[in-house]
């Protein structure tokens, strides 16, 4: 692996304990299972086959969710679907409004790309699927009466607006018409543009609350359309927290939620796969605040290699003992280290990750995952067993660091919320 | 010299206060890490009077200390926080109660605790979240996991046995529809049945004369108990074999007076009811309904 690349990983694991957006494979562990059901049923099986499914991803803070994301991700990539990877908040993208969801969906798209760079930021959006749609029609028909001719017969998606939008942004591009694209893409976006714009393009709707959801099976509906597989959506409920704030907020997410699995199976979604992880399913789907008995009934099953067909995907029960699987991911890690820093680690570096394990597990109460406390106090070994390679980590220096990255983790998160509160 | 006097007795006053007080904190410190928000409490108390206590070298030794003591008192709140939910999970996993979750929510069996590091105390809850049993519980592990095991073995010991609870509610339901005027079959809220079951369950001599003394009391988290053990105990006798709960709505779980929530598992996992009917005909069941006898 390129140093600077494994530099760069170890550099953001060792900070926060999240993964990176690149080089994921570099450390998975205990995930292939699950990732087989996926890519083998849905990637490889059912979605070519124009229906749609719904998974509910949950495991602990810091357990381990987005790194499966953005496997599935990358899996996606691999087999020709378009991908959104939506980190849902209570400011900026609650799911409770569907509209803001929307927008982050459209502003994340990306259509497969290598997974073992970082990706440029440009090549994210919807902006930049309608830029290779051009390019890449363009490769198959030069001559422009041709590709207007493809533009006219492609099939109109749920949302002629939407439809008229995506013809208008291709013709633009095609035309060199960068002020009439530039335009096309805002409304794509959805934000509002000029009346006369809309008027010229023969765009009646807006992106608003009642229509986001159209413009969402719009969306896939277009991405099919225009030769990808399907798109996966990945809603990533990152913070400690839900994004979902009060009772009635609560109540319009789950009916969305609702509406979203109800809707997967019908022919409106053609290709379309949606993991939603969560921290804590009883944040969702029990507590106070109101509980939807309908969707939890419908959210029950348990996905699994026996039972694909089952909804929920629990992370904290992938068929691994808990200290073989840091053990393991530990292994990964130190390969990934001596990668990104030339040269062995010390023969203490085997021990170090074994007593951390170890202890880690007994931590498992944690506020913080014992998974992301291990990866981050691993780090801070291997990077002391580097600079002194005489280092003993024993049962009392892995406590140690295990307590340090626990508090400083735990300040981090509490100067987070406090940065978002104020 | 009478000012002289008075400012002596004052500082003797002052000194006595803080020695009782310090006396009660050196108690405290048999014990340190377990002890280290009550120690809090007891030194901001230690602090404020030291604050009020004449300017004095006295007071300036007593303020180092003060100082001293509250970072002593962080690093045995990380201390703490560190061990904390290791303890209480050895504690439970003894008594059989497997703990999961992560802070600041746990769940243990059919209960679930919410920890505040930052108050020093918890609030113990029946289901996820659903009815607090007990609210600022001291933060020591060994007391959380008796609390927990005690109400564990409560419920259980105390359980009505399901033959007798499907006969009291049938006979509630049949009260109910004919207060009502409703034909059989007609869903009535569970609620409205569990105050018949309670007025059925009582003793004669409550009877007699009602009397606090003679009232057999039947709370609701006894109720959803045994409704757990109704639903899988696939025993029940002949009276109860049309029984049938009917899932909340979303608004129904909302309001404690509209629905109940029942374990489905020793695990916690659990669904809200918010009605309850007598079927006509036993094998009538519709979506979303759970039938009892099943």
């Amino acid at each position: 692996m390129d140093q600077q690349l494994a530099k760069a990983i170890i550099s953001k694991l060792g900070a926060t304990g999240t993964p990176p957006e690149f080089g994921i494979e570099t450390f998975t562990i205990g995930l292939e299972p699950y990732l087989a059901v996926v890519e083998e049923e849905y990637l490889k099986g059912i979605l070519p086959y124009n229906l749609s499914s719904f998974k509910l991803i949950t495991g602990n803070y810091g357990g381990g969710k987005t790194h499966f994301l953005y496997s599935v991700r990358n899996l996606a990539f691999r087999h020709n679907y378009c991908v959104a990877y939506v980190s849902l908040n209570p400011s900026e993208c609650p799911f409770d409004r569907l509209e803001l969801v929307y927008r982050a969906i459209v502003a994340n798209l990306a259509a497969p790309q290598p997974v073992d760079r970082p990706a440029p930021v440009w090549e994210k959006g919807i902006e930049s699927v309608v830029r290779r749609w051009v390019v890449q029609s363009r490769k198959a028909a030069d001559r422009k009466e041709v590709l207007l001719r493809q533009l006219d017969e492609l099939p109109v998606t749920e949302s002629t607006s939407f439809s008229n939008a995506v013809k208008g942004a291709f013709s633009a591009l095609l035309a060199e018409d960068g002020e009439g694209f530039s335009q096309l893409v805002q409304w794509l976006k959805g934000e509002d543009i000029a009346r006369e714009v809309r008027a010229q393009y023969r765009i009646s709707e807006r992106v608003d609350k009642a229509t986001a959801f159209r413009m969402l099976r719009s969306l896939i509906q277009w991405v099919h359309a225009i030769g990808y597989a399907g798109l996966v959506f990945l809603f990533d409920e990152a913070e400690r927290g839900m994004s979902i704030s009060s009772s009635r907020d609560k109540r319009r997410a789950l009916d969305n939620l609702r509406q979203l699995v109800d809707e997967c199976g019908n022919s409106r979604l053609p290709g379309a796969m949606f993991f939603y992880a969560i921290p804590d399913e009883n944040l969702l789907l029990d507590g106070s605040g109101g509980v939807y008995e309908a969707l939890k009934q419908r959210l029950r099953s348990v996905f699994s290699q026996t039972n694909p067909v089952g909804v929920r995907i629990n992370l904290e029960e992938l068929g691994i003992e808990p200290v073989e699987f840091l053990v393991g991911l530990g292994t990964k890690l130190a390969e990934l280290f001596e990668a990104a820093y030339g040269g062995r680690l010390p023969e203490e570096k085997s021990r170090a990750i074994s007593i951390l394990a170890k202890r880690a597990v007994s931590a498992f109460m944690f506020d913080i995952s014992y998974r992301r406390l291990f990866v981050v106090a691993a780090i801070e070994a291997f990077h002391r067993l580097r600079a002194e390679p005489g280092t003993v980590i024993d049962g009392k220096e892995a406590d140690r660091l295990l307590r340090v990255t626990s508090q400083r983790l735990g300040q981090a998160d509490r100067e987070k919320v406090e940065g978002e509160e104020y | 010299m009478e000012g002289l006097l008075a400012r002596l007795n004052s500082v003797a006053a002052g000194s006595q206060k803080v020695a009782k007080r310090l006396v009660a904190y050196r108690m405290l410190l048999t014990d340190p890490v377990n002890n280290a928000f009550a120690r809090e409490k007891a030194l901001a108390g230690v602090s404020g009077l030291v604050n009020q206590f004449p300017d004095s070298e006295l007071r300036e030794v007593l303020a180092e200390w003060v100082a001293a003591e509250q970072a002593a008192i962080e690093r045995d709140k990380e201390e703490f926080r560190f061990g904390f939910g290791t303890q209480l999970a050895q504690a439970l996993e003894q008594a059989g109660l497997k703990v999961r979750g992560q802070l600041p929510v746990l769940r243990a069996g059919m209960f679930s605790l919410r920890v505040d590091f930052a108050a020093g105390k918890a609030v113990i809850f029946w289901g996820p979240e659903v009815e607090r049993l007990k609210e600022s519980v001291r933060l020591v592990p060994a007391e959380l996991a008796s609390t927990l095991i005690r109400w564990s073995r409560s419920l259980k010991e105390k359980s009505m046995e399901p033959e007798r609870l499907a006969r009291l509610m049938t006979e509630g339901l049949r009260r109910v529809y004919v207060q009502r005027g409703l034909e059989p079959g007609s869903r009535v809220p569970l609620l409205e049945v569990l105050a018949e079951v309670v007025l059925l369950m009582q003793p004669k001599g409550f009877r007699a004369d009602p009397s606090r003394e003679k009232f057999v009391e039947y709370p609701r988290v006894r109720f959803s108990y045994d409704l757990f053990r109704l639903k899988a105990s696939g025993q029940l006798g002949q009276a109860s074999a049309g029984i049938r709960v009917h899932v909340a709505t979303f608004d129904k779980t909302t309001d404690k007076t509209s629905a109940l929530w029942v374990p489905d598992n020793e695990e916690g996992e659990g669904t809200y009811y918010s009605y309850i009917s007598l079927a006509v005909r036993a094998n009538e069941v519709t979506e979303g309904d759970t039938p009892v006898s099943g």
